[in-house]
C-alpha cells in the first residue's frame, strides 16, 4: 500500500478524523470520475461517490491493507455503480445522458466546441451500450489508466478475463464509432 | 508469434504497458501480417477517439458542497453504538478500556474470593468466648482439675483475657 495511504489509515484508526477528510480529498476526484463515466449523470455520480466514502468510513477501522487502498476504493466504486445501474435499469441511466455537461473547449471556437461535443456524445453513447462490467473495465483501463492486473483485482476476476473482455468491448466500440471515425 | 497472440498484444501495446522485447516481436508480426495491421490501426483509432472525449465538467463549488454533505452524512451515520465502537477501536481508548477492565476484574476477584476468607477469620475471632467473668480465682481453686483442661484450652482456643498466671495459680 502507498505509504501516504497507510499513514492516513493508521491515523484514522488512532481516532484522527482529519485523516479521513484527507483521504476523501485525495480520492474524491477519481471516484467521482469513475462514477460519472459509468453513470453519466452528475447527481447520480455525486451520490454514488458519497456512498463510497460513507462505506469507506464504516469499514476503514477494519481495513487490513491486504490490497492497496486505491484498489479497495475503486472496487467499492465499481460495485456501487453496478448496483446503481442495476437498480435503476439501463434505460434510466441512459436518460441521464441528456443532463450531461462536459469540459468546455480550451478556445471559444464554436465549430471546434461543437465537434468536441459531438465526439463526447458519440463516445458516451458507444460506451453506454456496453454491458455494465465491460463498461467498468473500459473506464478503469482507458480513463483511469490502470494496468490489467489492477483492473482484475478491482473486478474480482482473472487478468485473462479482463483482457478477453476488453478485447470484446474494444471490438464493439470500434464498430459503433466507425461512422464517426470515417467522417473525421 | 501467431495472429491470436498478436491481437492480445495489440490492445496491451495501445496503452504502452508492453515490455520493449514483446513490442518488437509484435512490430515484426505486423510488418508481415496485413490482417493484424488493419486490426491494430482500427484499435488505435478507437482508443484515440475514446481518449479524445472530453472530461466531465464539474459545477462551480461542487467539492465544497460535496464535503459538507458528506460530513452531514457521516455524522448521521455515526449512531450511538457505531460511535462507541469507533471510540473503543482507537488504540489509546482501547488500552485505557483494557486497563479499566483489568482493574474491575481484580476488584471483583478480590470481593468474591478474598473477602469471604477474611470474613470467616473475623467470624472465628467473634466466636471466642469471653471467660473473664466466669473463670475466677475461686472457680479455679474449687476445681483444680480444670487446670489441665484450661492449659490445653488456652493453647487451642486462646482466650486472650484469661491471664496465664491465673491459670497457673489454679494448677498448683
Amino acid at each position: 500500500m502507498d505509504a501516504e495511504d497507510q499513514a492516513l489509515v493508521e491515523a484514522f484508526k488512532r481516532g484522527e478524523d482529519s485523516a479521513f477528510t484527507a483521504l476523501v480529498i485525495k480520492y474524491r476526484e477519481q471516484v467521482y470520475r469513475i462514477a460519472r463515466r459509468m453513470l453519466h449523470g452528475h447527481e447520480d455520480a455525486s451520490d454514488v461517490a458519497q456512498d463510497v466514502f460513507i462505506r469507506v468510513h464504516r469499514a476503514l477501522p477494519g481495513f487490513r491493507g491486504r490490497s492497496a487502498l486505491k484498489t479497495w476504493l475503486y472496487r467499492i466504486t465499481v460495485n456501487l455503480c453496478l448496483d446503481y445501474a442495476r437498480r435503476r435499469g439501463s434505460r434510466d441511466v441512459l436518460t441521464g445522458l441528456k443532463e450531461l455537461e462536459w469540459e468546455p473547449a480550451l478556445n471559444d471556437n464554436p465549430v471546434e466546441e461543437a465537434e468536441r461535443n459531438e465526439l463526447a456524445r458519440t463516445v458516451r453513447g458507444a460506451i453506454d451500450v456496453l454491458p455494465p462490467r465491460q463498461r467498468a473495465m473500459v473506464v478503469l483501463r482507458v480513463y483511469q489508466d490502470l494496468r490489467y492486473a489492477e483492473v482484475a483485482r478491482i473486478m474480482g476476476c482473472a487478468e485473462g478475463t479482463v483482457k478477453a473482455t476488453m478485447f470484446a468491448a474494444m471490438g464493439k466500440l470500434r464498430k459503433t464509432l466507425a461512422p464517426l471515425a470515417e467522417s473525421r | 508469434m501467431n495472429c491470436e497472440e498478436a491481437k492480445d498484444l495489440i490492445l496491451e501495446s495501445l496503452t504502452g504497458t508492453t515490455p520493449p522485447d514483446r513490442r518488437r516481436v509484435l512490430v515484426t508480426h505486423l510488418e508481415d501480417c496485413s490482417s493484424c495491421r488493419r486490426e491494430a490501426a482500427g484499435m488505435e483509432h478507437t482508443m484515440a477517439m475514446l481518449r479524445a472525449a472530453p472530461e466531465p465538467r464539474l459545477p462551480e463549488g461542487h467539492w465544497a458542497e460535496f464535503m459538507n454533505a458528506l460530513d452531514r452524512r457521516v455524522a448521521l451515520d455515526m449512531t450511538g453504538w457505531r460511535r462507541l465502537i469507533r471510540l473503543l477501536r482507537t488504540p489509546r481508548i482501547a488500552w485505557g478500556a483494557a486497563a479499566g477492565t483489568s482493574v474491575v476484574v481484580v476488584a471483583l476477584g478480590f470481593a468474591l474470593f478474598v473477602q469471604p476468607f477474611a470474613g470467616s477469620e473475623r467470624a472465628a475471632d467473634e466466636s471466642q468466648v469471653d471467660l473473664s467473668g466466669v473463670v475466677t480465682e475461686s472457680v479455679v481453686q474449687s476445681l483444680p482439675s480444670m487446670s489441665t483442661a484450661l492449659t490445653s484450652w488456652k493453647a487451642g482456643l486462646s482466650a486472650p483475657d484469661v491471664s496465664y498466671e491465673l491459670i497457673s495459680v489454679g494448677g498448683k
